[in-house]
């Protein structure tokens, strides 16, 4: 029941997730999940996957191939200008939101959980 | 532990899962499915490697439980396109695309339960060391592949039995075109992008490698003549490969059963004996070890023609005649007509001897001629120390009768030829330890 709740409102900031992410280090897909997760963010696989492709859709993102050595040539994705500018945006957003709900709420939240 | 020895059964289950997610989104089009799956592979298999690569961890088989880990494939589909922001299939569509789709889930589950039902079998690790070694064939495979490939192209074009090396140019470019997409789609380049070329390559492959099996066994079959054709082809000029061609292909099967005498992997039409002084020796008898006449031209082959080496056009050969009117075709060197003659007379069906297939006879006043020696005097000269030793008889051929039957052919031959000139000297030493060359 929890755990559907915290899903449910990852899906929220899902994109400032990922783009935060992609703003530290450039990335490919499974490495994006496997450093959200070590930040505590447990996201389903293809949500991720999912959120890469429209965030580079709409210009968020961008993308180059690098190979592989061993395997499957690799997509990596980078944030672009466009990208920074909304992930500036949700940050204040996020933080606005975070601070109603906590007040609302009446005790100590940790806004990143 | 399981992770590094069953990594081929990994790749293999990731491949099916992505493929299953990947008809779940078909509707979005081909195009938007590349995008949103593109190395989803590779996210699947890093993500399982991720998860056991602990070992402690005791989830060997449980790791390859793809729909475990990630979810049945369909919701895992959904999750992707929902989180990429595109729309669902429409209602209409599941119905209109109902076959495919309906297919494409039962295979999915067939495979699925076939893989399951040999997991006994293919979690040992002697299966996946047998994988291995069979994965390090597979260049090898695609350049097979890729000649079936091109048999197949060529097949109902008629432009080449299945030969391991075409003869015409377009033939061996097709060979070659259809190796480099073979090599190259193995490699994962050049790809068509289209939905269903992953399975009907699949499926092709199946066909290509049940196909390989009778084309191998028939051009091992071909091999020694047609090799041996195209050899002398271009060695000895055009002619004389098709003429071989013609001989191969009328023979009575292509192999090492087809009639006559192979020297170096190419037929031989006409053989010369020279004496231990390294003179000519004419109206040479030969037989085998069985006491078998040795031909060059085949009871099948006696209507071929030959090109001769520094006499230009086609060369019928004849055989000797016997006294008794039979043709004796192992006495050498063989006499030719030339091939145009003896064709143009071929109607009066004039026959020899009653064992014989019959052999093309030439025209009234057309005398058959002695073909060109390739040397006046062979290039060697035998010590007489040499044939004592190996074979004292050898040294007196002109008797054979003595210990023959009196049918023996060696008796009655009309043109005993000048045999008795090279048995004077054959008790001396004729040439001493000159090499002549």
């Amino acid at each position: 029941m929890l755990s559907v709740d915290t899903t449910q409102l990852l899906k929220g900031v899902l994109d400032a997730a990922v783009l935060a992410v992609v703003e530290q280090e450039d990335g490919y897909g499974y490495d994006i999940v496997r450093r959200l997760r070590a930040r505590g963010v447990e996201s389903g696989e293809a949500s991720v996957y999912g959120t890469l492709r429209r965030l580079y859709a709409s210009g968020s993102l961008t993308s180059y191939v690098v190979p592989s050595e061993e395997g499957p040539h690799r997509k990596y994705y980078g944030i672009t200008p466009h990208g920074r500018e909304a992930l500036k945006i949700q940050r204040k957003e996020w933080q606005e939101f975070a601070g109603t709900v906590a007040g609302l709420l009446g005790e100590r939240n940790e806004a990143a959980r | 532990m399981s992770t590094i020895t069953s990594s081929d059964a990994l790749s293999a289950h990731v491949r099916g899962y992505a493929q299953a997610v990947r008809l779940h989104l078909a509707h979005l089009g081909q195009d938007v499915v590349d995008d949103l799956t593109d190395g989803l592979e590779a996210d699947l298999t890093e993500a399982v490697l991720d998860e056991a690569a602990p070992p402690a961890d005791g989830a060997g088989t449980q790791a390859f439980d793809l729909a475990a880990r990630f979810g049945p494939a369909d919701e895992y589909a959904t999750e992707l396109r929902t989180a990429a922001g595109l729309p669902p299939a429409p209602a209409g569509a599941r119905a209109g695309r109902g076959p495919g789709r309906v297919i494409g889930e039962a295979w999915a589950g067939v495979s699925e339960r076939w893989r399951s039902s040999w997991r006994p079998l293919t979690s040992t690790p002697g299966w996946t060391a047998f994988v291995e070694f069979a994965r390090s064939l597979a260049p090898a495979w695609w350049i097979l592949r890729g000649w079936v490939g091109a048999q197949v192209v060529m097949w109902p074009f008629g432009m080449s039995d299945v030969t391991l090396w075409p003869s015409s140019t377009g033939g061996q470019i097709v060979v070659i075109a259809a190796i480099v997409v073979s090599v190259q789609w193995g490699r994962g380049r050049w790809v068509p992008r289209w939905t269903w070329f992953p399975r009907a390559n699949a499926v092709a492959s199946v066909a290509a490698a049940l196909l390989a099996i009778p084309m191998v066994i028939d051009v091992e079959a071909d091999s020694r003549p047609v090799v041996a054709d195209y050899y002398s082809g271009y060695d000895s000029g055009f002619d004389e490969g098709f003429n071989n061609a013609l001989v191969s292909r009328g023979g009575p099967g292509n192999g090492p059963e087809v009639d006559g005498v192979w020297v170096d992997g190419v037929r031989v039409s006409n053989l010369f004996a020279y004496d231990a002084a390294g003179d000519p020796i004419r109206d040479v008898q030969l037989f085998d070890d069985r006491g078998r006449p040795v031909r060059t031209i085949g009871s099948d082959a006696t209507w071929d023609t030959w090109s001769v080496p520094d006499v230009p056009g086609d060369w019928s050969f004849q055989p000797a005649i016997a006294s008794d009117g039979r043709t004796r075709w192992n006495v050498y060197p063989l006499s030719a007509v030339p091939g145009e003659q003896v064709g143009v007379d071929d109607g009066n069906g004039d026959i020899h001897g009653p064992e014989e297939q019959g052999h093309p006879v030439p025209p009234t006043g057309v005398q058959p001629q002695e073909m060109p020696w390739p040397f006046l005097k062979a290039p060697t000269a035998i010590e007489n120390g040499v044939a004592d030793r190996d074979d004292p008889g050898a040294t007196t051929p002109a008797r054979p009768g003595s210990d023959h039957p009196a049918s023996d052919p060696a008796r009655d031959l009309v043109r005993p030829g000048e045999r008795a000139t090279s048995d004077s000297g054959t008790r001396e030493p004729t040439l001493e330890a000159t090499q002549a060359d």
